[in-house]
């Protein structure tokens, strides 16, 4: 199996403080005070708290978070998030009976800046 | 015999108990049947439970009116031309409207009203059940709903000019509204920008985008909706409310 879809599992009774980090896809069930930084998918299970910011390409939420959520791609929060903190991502899709306290910047109509012409004048 | 039908409604059951008379087969009241011989019938078979012989019964739909005179609301099934309030007996017209030209008159509905693009509303005053706007209004004319009022065309009314339960903005229009937008349910398909607060539920859907602040108890957005606000929702309520 290649580690591209290998998913790290930190269980129910796990609680840590620090920042974890990750390439690859995660899921927490358990407790977190501090970052949270995945190159893949980010999974916040019913059962999972986290204090701190959430960084990855996409999060589902389930359960709380206290922090800042910013996805390269996606973000999604089921009936039973708890969300108080700032959210940016491309996509967004939040079902009802979530609690969602932050500010939102999502815009998937927004027309991407493109890069500077590269035949331009040089002074 | 009655005619088989699929559906079975109010009107299917008389309609076919008035043919079944008229062919005599439904005894006269107060006759005695006669005793039916079951030893010769084979026992009912079971039937199962997606059988074709199962009929489905359809409730008419039923629509919320409010009386323009007294306030007074309660529940109508199915439609009519016109009825009377069960408070104060005032007449309500139920009928709807479509108005695809210039209109300057008051129009008095339970029903709805249909501004086409080609429509204009000049000194107008509508009060109606839903409203669909996709027309011009003046800022002389003024729109009441007390269900849905959709907005979409290029109109851009003052909020001051609209009044409504819910609001459901079209797909490709893009409204602003200065003050406070108090609504039950708001639907999205286009954009709206506002400081809103809502006690129903707030849809952004596929290709909407809703700007400003939001506070409210249910939020919904679909894939492909967009949110840039300050956002406050909470289901079961503001625990600061409930703290003072």
């Amino acid at each position: 199996m290649s580690s591209e879809l290998q998913e790290s599992v930190i269980g129910a009774d796990v609680e840590i403080i620090g920042t974890v980090k990750c390439n690859g896809s995660i899921r927490l069930d358990g407790k977190l005070e501090g970052e949270l930084s995945c190159g893949g998918n980010a999974t916040l299970g019913k059962n999972a708290q986290v204090k701190g910011n959430v960084t990855a390409t996409s999060v589902t939420i389930e359960g709380k978070i206290n922090g800042n959520i910013l996805a390269k791609d996606k973000i999604e929060m089921k009936s039973t998030a708890t969300v108080n903190g700032d959210i940016k991502a491309k996509r967004l899709s939040v079902e009802d009976g979530v609690t969602f306290v932050g500010r939102s910047e999502v815009n998937p109509n927004a027309q991407p800046v493109p890069p500077p012409a590269s035949g331009g004048q040089q002074r | 015999m009655a005619k088989k039908t699929k559906v079975m409604d109010g009107f299917s059951v008389v309609r076919g108990l008035a043919q079944v008379q008229q062919e005599g087969l439904l005894p006269k009241p107060g006759g005695v049947r006669p005793a039916e011989d079951r030893s010769s019938r084979p026992p009912p078979a079971a039937k199962p439970a997606d059988s074709p012989h199962i009929v489905k019964t359809i409730q008419p739909t039923k629509r919320t009116i409010r009386c323009f005179a007294c306030g007074y609301e309660f529940q109508l099934s199915g439609t009519t031309r016109t009825i009377y309030c069960s408070k104060c007996r005032e007449k309500i017209d139920m009928g709807d409207y479509v108005i695809d030209g210039p209109w300057s008159e008051e129009i008095k509905t339970g029903g709805s009203v249909i501004i086409r693009p080609t429509g204009r509303l000049e000194g107008a005053r509508i009060l109606a059940g839903n409203v669909i706007l996709e027309g011009d209004m003046d800022d002389r004319s003024s729109i009441e709903c007390n269900q849905w009022l959709e907005l979409g065309g290029q109109a851009q009314p003052h909020p001051r000019q609209l009044t409504m339960r819910n609001l459901r903005i079209a797909a490709g229009k893009d409204m602003r509204f200065k003050y406070k937008l108090q609504v039950h349910h708001l639907e999205l398909l286009g954009t709206l920008e506002a400081d809103i607060e809502s006690t129903g539920l707030v849809s952004v859907r596929e290709g909407g985008h809703l700007k400003g602040t939001v506070r409210g108890a249910h939020l919904q957005v679909e894939e492909g909706g967009g949110l840039s606000a300050r956002v406050f929702i909470w289901p079961q309520g503001n625990p600061l409310d409930a703290r003072a």
